[in-house]
């Protein structure tokens, strides 16, 4: 079990309620994501891909490849959403 | 009839936009019955008739310029007016637009209503 | 001739020095070949400026151009573009505005403005329908860009749209922008070049119409157009709730966030900043352009802290940068005061602020000293960030030196501080650190007027690796995004229409647009409008080559080549700009000095 900071970035934290927590979670990304969605009660799962994304210490969950990704102590996952500039 | 709310409004525009659109068929924004103003800086505030029940406007012309439709919605018969404005003066919801010179009012698009089936944050709304 | 629905159809044509105008009509062949906006701007500007000829002199030439979109109901059909001969840079410079003076030009019967010469004393321009006067202004000369609106609008009718200098244009600083109804053609000087021109201020009234060719079709269009706009979660979600700063966390998160003049590291308060404290400490309004259901500009006061009561229309998230992370700055009301005064006096706020940082890090450094100043200005001290911010407007002291960009700046000071000179071809970096997403260090590399992030905007593809193949610490395939989008956003210029339309709308909703707002068939082809895109930036690339511009000047600031973060996602990254560039000019079809090939340009049909 790792504990892992988690933010919901901009939008999201309107949606969500939450702008930041910390988690305790089995060192996988599909444990984490299904630990946030408990802990907020917000349907992470299902909304990735459809305009929102994970970034782990601020990578992309997509290219980490996220079965493979290992989680550490101390680690950052922002939930974020395609956004464009500015 | 129309209410509009003012801390909704972003001053877009677009009120006039379509409303010159539906009109004219083309974008003519200068001959709008609706009319958004700044206020720097401050978002402003928009001009139009309401269309209310209470109908001042009426009550004040001293003309008996304007007149109901058989749909009951308020019309100026621009023979008779002779632009004195007393009917924007006496208009609980503040001045009416104008266009130089005779006010503007709201015909409600033949019932489309298009500034309050646009208008991007709902500052526009019907009520009855 | 018959007008073209969705233009004005006239182009007005102005001599300062002759103190005379001209009303021609808009060219068919005109149209169909660079759209408007930016595309008329380039055409207009490479026909007609003398090479190599000095910005501030008379023989520089100022172009105002609206797109078909603009004055429209297109969403976001709003913006106008000023281009001219940079003074800050000495290449290319187009500079676009949003708010409402562009369809106000429009509605008075004007595609285009070509302004020429130099006038010997103030003067201002009035363009009421096709009523043009060239008058007198020395009673508007020295007030800041509020006060002149206002007094224009006292003297000729609260209904004109003014577009104007404040007092750093008149005193010709190079980083001074034309502010317009509380936006900004902010960056590469052209308010210098209308300094220099002793013109103070266009003021407009338009009272005529804008034809629509397929009324239905038109109607039908923009309703699609609104819809997507408003279920999308940026455009009709975190947009119009924080603004342009609605990225800032993403952009902090992801590395891209420059601190303290690019060196990176932490400043005090810096965790604390983020979109929602913009949101909860500043924000009172929100305010929209025309036609634009986003309405991500915001009105602002200071509520708390030594700047309470100062007022701003934003802040937007480059400032929010420039003069906070830039300057190693988390006083709140320090940045939206130091917005306010970017507004006032005329300056371009990203190439204010990154100067600032500049001059911080020099200061620390040693290199500038206390003396030279007249203050210290360490990074953080937000009352020195704000005594520069007016030693720039007002072009006094070291205001002198520092307005005039940090090249230049650099070249002064010396003492090595060139290698930390943030720009590229002269025009300052905005806020994206290229170390965390290469693409936009060939962004900045390859932009048209100098280091810009709204030229390619690859932030988003890189750093959400669509499909997982895109990886923004990979040179990979960023040659292809960069091209892309400079294209594209060509088109966008040149449309009238704002960039952010592009977070919700497609290629096909603008073509369909533009199409049935004007009928012509070459308009229906996206292929065809990415093609005028294409040939619009292979001009200017032209325009650039002519001046001087080779592949020399392709390239980033030093520490971006050379120093790397030490920690964070971009940990240990310095741009291999190298071979990203040779894949661009392989795929732009220029040679490899940067050049357009003549196949090229015989297949744009420039040759």
């Amino acid at each position: 079990m790792v504990k892992v900071e988690v933010c919901f970035l901009a939008q999201i934290a309107e949606e969500s309620g939450v702008r930041k927590l910390v988690i305790s979670t089995a060192n996988t990304l599909p444990e984490a994501v299904s630990e946030i969605e408990k802990a907020t009660g917000f349907p992470l799962a299902s909304k990735l891909g459809s305009g929102y994304a994970i970034l782990v210490n601020g990578r992309s969950y997509q290219l980490l490849q996220s079965e493979e990704i290992v989680l550490h102590d101390g680690d950052k996952i922002a939930i974020i959403q395609a956004l464009g500039g500015g | 009839m129309i209410n509009y709310e003012r801390k909704d409004c972003t001053g877009c525009r677009i009120c006039e936009i379509v409303c010159s659109m539906e009109h004219f068929k083309k974008i003519h924004t200068k001959r709008a019955l609706i009319k958004y103003d700044d206020d720097w800086p401050r978002v402003g505030n928009v001009k139009f008739c309401r269309q209310c029940p209470q109908r001042a406007c009426m009550q004040a012309c001293p003309e008996e310029a304007l007149y109901l439709s058989p749909e009951g919605v308020v019309q100026l018969d621009r023979k008779r007016c002779v632009a004195c404005l007393l009917c924007s003066a006496a208009c609980p919801f503040g001045e009416l637009p104008t266009d130089g010179e005779y006010p503007l009012f709201c015909d409600t698009c033949s019932g489309q209503f298009q500034c309050v089936t646009w208008c991007p944050r709902k500052a526009l709304k019907r009520s009855r | 001739m018959a007008k073209i629905p969705g233009y004005a159809g006239f182009i007005l044509h102005v001599d300062l020095t002759e103190q005379k105008y001209e009303i021609t009509d808009l060219p068919v062949a005109l149209v169909k070949e660079y759209i408007g906006g930016k595309g008329f701007a380039a055409k207009v500007l490479y026909d007609e400026l003398p090479a190599g000829c000095d910005p501030l002199s008379l023989d520089n030439i100022l172009v105002v151009a609206c797109g078909p979109l603009t004055g429209t109901l297109a969403p976001t059909g709003c913006r106008s573009v000023i281009a001219v001969k940079s003074p800050l840079t000495g290449i290319w410079n187009d500079a676009n505005c949003g708010g409402t003076f562009g369809p106000e030009l429009k509605a008075a019967g004007f595609d285009i403005i070509i302004i020429k010469g130099q006038s010997e004393t103030p003067v201002k321009l009035i363009i009421t329908d096709h009523q043009v006067d060239i008058l007198e202004a020395t009673e508007l000369w020295g007030l800041d860009t509020f006060s002149a609106a206002e007094q224009l609008k006292k003297a000729h009718g609260e209904d004109y749209k003014v577009a104007c200098i404040g007092p750093a244009g008149e005193n010709k600083v190079l980083m001074a922008s034309v502010q317009a109804e509380g936006r900004s053609f902010g960056r590469g000087g052209s308010g210098a070049v209308l300094g220099a021109k002793k013109l103070k201020a266009i003021a407009v009234k338009g009272t005529g119409s804008i034809e629509i060719f397929d009324y239905e079709e038109f109607l039908k269009e923009n309703r699609e157009a609104y819809n997507e706009i408003a279920i999308n979660p940026d455009t009709g979600g975190a947009r119009p709730k924080f603004g342009t700063s609605s990225i800032y966390s993403f952009i902090k998160e992801t590395g891209l966030l420059p601190i303290k003049n690019f060196q990176g590291g932490s400043y005090p308060g810096g965790e604390f900043i983020d979109e929602h404290k913009l949101r909860e400490e500043l924000f009172e309004e929100d305010r929209a352009c025309f036609a634009c259901p986003i309405a991500c500009s915001k009105y602002s006061k200071v509520k708390s802290g030594p700047y309470t009561g100062k007022f701003v229309e934003g802040p937007e998230f480059e400032d929010f940068w420039s003069f906070g992370a830039q300057c190693g700055n988390s006083e709140l009301g320090s940045i939206a005061y130091a917005e306010y005064l970017s507004d006032y006096y005329g300056i371009d706020a990203i190439s204010a602020g990154n100067a600032i940082g500049f001059v911080m890090e020099c200061f620390e450094k040693g290199i500038i000293t206390e003396e030279e100043l007249g203050f210290r200005a360490p990074f953080g001290d937000h009352e020195a960030m704000i005594k520069i911010v007016r030693l720039i407007g007002e072009n006094q002291g070291a205001g002198q030196i520092i307005g005039r960009g940090v090249r230049r700046a650099a070249e002064y000071y010396g003492r090595g501080s060139g290698d930390f000179a943030m720009h590229v071809k002269g025009l300052e970096l905005p806020a994206y650190d290229p170390r965390a997403a290469l693409g936009m260090g060939l962004a900045y590399a390859t932009s048209d007027r100098g280091a810009c992030h709204l030229r390619a905007w690859t932030v988003g593809a890189e750093v959400l690796s669509h499909a997982g193949r895109i990886d923004p610490l990979e040179t990979e395939f960023k040659a292809e995004l960069v091209k892309t989008d400079q294209d594209w956003f060509s088109v966008v210029n040149s449309l009238g229409v704002c960039l952010f339309s592009t977070f919700a709308l497609g290629h096909n909703q603008l073509t369909d647009l533009v199409h049935a707002l004007t009928g012509i068939k070459s308009f229906s082809s996206v292929k065809n409008l990415l093609f005028i895109g294409e040939k619009i930036n292979n001009l200017i690339r032209l325009f650039n080559v002519r001046e001087g511009v080779t592949r020399a000047d392709d390239t980033l600031p030093p520490r971006l080549l050379k120093e790397a973060h030490q920690a964070g996602p971009a940990k240990g990254i310095t741009v291999p700009l190298k071979e990203m560039l040779e894949q661009y000019y392989l795929v732009r079809g220029w040679d490899e000095e940067g050049t357009p090939t003549e196949a090229n340009l015989i297949r744009l049909g420039l040759k």
